[in-house]
């Protein structure tokens, strides 16, 4: 801004506050090459980050239906120690708990129960399976 | 496609996948911005590179849950080191300027606009701008340091184009008059 410029910021015009504030900008420094560098790490710590997370969770998955199966398997086996559904239910209901598992047994898989359980033993190890592989897959956890 | 033409939501997929390459691009593309965003705030370079690296180290880390086509990076990285600069300006206040920054600002009856140059007519600008209300600074400096429209600084500012319009009417009000004092001749 000279010369004739000066006339235009005598003026108080606009295009002369533009002009000034175009000159400014234009004399700004370029970005030091040492604060790119900063940025560049962090991206790199923080991409380093994202692929740990990725692998840990990745583990997980994989480990959940294992998981799943063993603690499915445990049930059954407590079932069968009990003698099988209806005894199960009996020794809840003696327990208080009828309405929370032995009552509600029967519709707990959408299947009928049949008489030695073992049926609904197989789909309830199914659903406690899906059940820990949905709580693994939804963990609030996962990427923090 | 060259990765260099890809869009800004491609490369922040790529990131988030480990790709190196994207985070240069994307640097390049918004640091220098988001810089003299925070330069033109905060009128001191250490904290304005400091505000600029963590806008950028924010945006790195949201690159998973990047949702394509909600917000524009640019737009996003504007809002996210607007307030990175509120914050420090609100510090700021809580603690008296020391000697070496006060002794930064222009003196505004030193210079007549004859009398100085280019580099001194930027410092007093500079000076101006650093004294105007917050939101005003934000929403001239968005427009004329980090130079993006008025629906995207707006954006940034978490305002309507319309307050947008309104608060860059009084920053440039403001600021000419600041000028007409500093620089002398301005009507």
């Amino acid at each position: 801004m000279s010369g004739t410029d000066k006339t235009l910021f005598a003026s108080g015009s606009d295009a002369a506050l533009d002009a000034l504030l175009s000159e400014t900008r234009k004399r700004e420094p370029e970005i030091p090459e040492a604060l790119t560098a900063r940025i560049l790490a962090d991206a790199a710590q923080v991409s380093a980050q994202i692929a740990a997370t990725r692998a840990a969770r990745s583990v997980r998955m994989e480990r959940a239906p294992a998981r799943g199966r063993a603690f499915g398997a445990g049930f059954a086996d407590w079932l069968r120690a009990l003698g099988g559904f209806p005894a199960a239910a009996a020794f809840c209901a003696a327990l208080g708990l009828g309405a929370a598992t032995g009552a509600a047994a029967p519709s707990w898989t959408g299947t009928t129960i049949q008489s030695d359980g073992l049926a609904s033993l197989e789909d309830g190890q199914l659903l406690v399976s899906q059940t820990i592989d949905l709580l693994a897959a939804d963990d609030p956890m996962e990427g923090s | 496609m060259a990765l260099e033409e890809a869009d800004d939501d491609r490369l922040m997929a790529l990131f988030a996948q480990g790709d190196q390459t994207a985070a240069r691009l994307l640097t390049g593309r918004h640091a220098s911005r988001v810089l003299r965003l925070a330069r033109r705030m905060l009128n001191d370079e250490a904290e304005a590179e400091d505000v600029a690296q963590e806008a950028m180290l924010k945006l790195w880390r949201l690159a998973p849950d990047w949702r394509p086509g909600e917000t524009k990076v640019s737009t996003w990285l504007h809002r996210v080191a607007t307030n990175l600069c509120y914050d420090r300006l609100r510090r700021r206040r809580e603690q008296p300027l020391d000697d070496e920054a006060a002794a930064e600002i222009p003196d505004p009856d030193l210079s007549a606009f004859e009398r100085i140059d280019q580099a001194e007519r930027a410092a007093l600008t500079r000076a101006a701008i650093g004294e105007l209300p917050e939101r005003q600074r934000a929403a001239l400096t968005l427009r004329h340091f980090a130079e993006v429209g008025n629906e995207e600084a707006a954006a940034a500012l978490g305002v309507s184009v319309e307050a947008m319009e309104s608060l860059l009417a009084r920053a440039r009000r403001g600021l000419k008059a600041s000028l007409a004092a500093r620089l002398g001749g301005w009507r």
